[in-house]
């Protein structure tokens, strides 16, 4: 498989999600002082 | 640390390139070096591999992806190997986004394909011998003749000047316009009046062509426009974020690559009966730069990410610009005196990124002229 084949294979919809979004900070809910120390609330 | 910026999908990209520079580039390059230039059937074979035009359009034979992380992959990869003389970079990361964005449907289909099968090499000329840095100075100048352009100058030091066959040249389109006077002409191979110079000699980069371009009253059809009448200067703009970037991400490369070499060299290489790496002073050398190469590499890949999502600006490429390659540059230099009488010698890697990576520093936008823009970001 070349280079342009790899990244059709991997990518078949066009529009990639953002890379952004495949990171837990972002996704996090923000969170004060307090609530951070507990850790992220997993209810 | 380990490095999150990166999927499978980029790491099965990464064994591709791989694969390809050692079947098709470490075993010429040696002698590209001493031709002062590579094979076109490399090019050929690059198009072949699927690596020009990542991301170009499928539609135009292109890889379609707007994710510069594969750009990041090829870049590192091809630095790690000390091949910086087959300028896919150049190709895909600074000319392409001029093809992909300013082009007309017409140009597209025109240049597009042979851009992405790699028969199409191209290049982008802007020095010129009495304007480097300052694009005002430009002297090339095209009179408009109803239905072409007349296009005369000349250029220096433009990265493959003596392969390409689609020439990018900045060139002044209204004589009073200053920088806004300025527009994008593309000259093709075979033009009457296009004359190619000297393959320059070099200190580094040694199978890369760089060369010096004449133009004589050469007939440049309207439609080879690129972009807006005298809008090169925003088009120019726009698009040296990338190609910033773009160099960053090979210096800190080439500034990683140089440690690792230089750390198992001194381990290996004893000196009063001990390796060197016992010796104090050698491992605060390789602990002052793996601690910048860290903190570097953090901030590229923060940057890379940004840059793959959009988001990424003029000011922030130019500190990942200047940055990175002072480090690149700060490294070699460190790197190649704990080699020792070795490292000046051109059969050592260390002595050879020493040579190729000084440009770094200097092409793209001058260290200098980085620190102007993000200075006057800040105080303007």
């Amino acid at each position: 498989m070349n280079g342009h084949e790899l990244i059709r294979s991997r990518h078949p919809v066009k529009g990639r999600e953002p890379i952004g979004s495949r990171h837990p900070m972002k996704v996090q809910k923000p969170m004060n002082g307090q609530e951070s120390m507990k850790g992220p609330d997993t209810e | 640390m380990k490095r999150q910026i990166f999927a499978p999908e980029h790491d099965a990209f990464r064994d591709t390139v791989r694969a390809f520079l050692d079947r098709e580039v470490l075993p010429h390059y040696a002698q590209w070096e001493k031709d002062g230039i590579v094979s076109r059937e490399a090019w050929r074979a690059a198009g072949k591999q699927g690596l020009l035009g990542l991301a170009v359009p499928e539609e135009y034979g292109g890889g379609g992806t707007p994710d510069f992380r594969y750009a990041a992959v090829l870049a590192e990869e091809f630095t790690r190997a000390g091949a910086p003389g087959l300028a896919l970079g150049l190709h895909n990361d600074i000319i392409g986004p001029y093809l992909t964005g300013l082009a007309t449907e017409e140009q597209r289909r025109r240049w597009l394909p042979g851009f992405c099968d790699g028969s199409l090499i191209t290049a982008i000329a802007m020095t010129e011998p009495g304007a480097g840095s300052d694009l005002q100075g430009i002297r090339t100048h095209a009179e408009d003749r109803g239905d072409h352009w007349v296009l005369n100058g000349s250029k220096t030091f433009i990265s493959n000047g003596i392969l390409a066959d689609l020439v990018i040249v900045v060139a002044r389109t209204t004589p009073e316009g200053g920088a806004h006077g300025l527009s994008l002409l593309v000259v093709e191979r075979g033009t009457a009046g296009f004359e190619r110079g000297r393959n320059l000699d070099k200190i580094g980069q040694k199978a890369q062509d760089t060369a010096e371009l004449f133009f004589h009253d050469v007939r440049v059809p309207k439609e080879n426009l690129l972009g807006e009448l005298n809008g090169a200067f925003l088009h120019l703009m726009t698009n040296l974020a990338q190609e910033r970037l773009s160099i960053a991400v090979s210096a800190i490369a080439a500034a990683e690559h140089l440690l690792e070499i230089t750390t198992e060299y001194v381990k290996e290489r004893e000196a009063f009966g001990r390796p060197l790496a016992t010796k104090q002073h050698i491992r605060f050398e390789v602990a002052e730069m793996a601690t910048e190469c860290a903190v570097t590499r953090t901030f590229l890949d923060r940057c890379i990410e940004d840059h793959s999502n959009g988001e990424l600006d003029a000011v922030h490429a130019s500190m990942a610009k200047w940055w990175a390659t002072e480090l690149q540059k700060r490294v070699a230099d460190r790197c190649l005196q704990l080699h020792g009488g070795y490292g000046y010698m051109s059969e050592y890697p260390v002595a050879r990124a020493f040579t190729d990576g000084r440009i770094q520093t200097i092409y793209g936008g001058t260290t200098e002229i980085m620190k102007e823009i993000i200075g006057r970001s800040l105080l303007s």
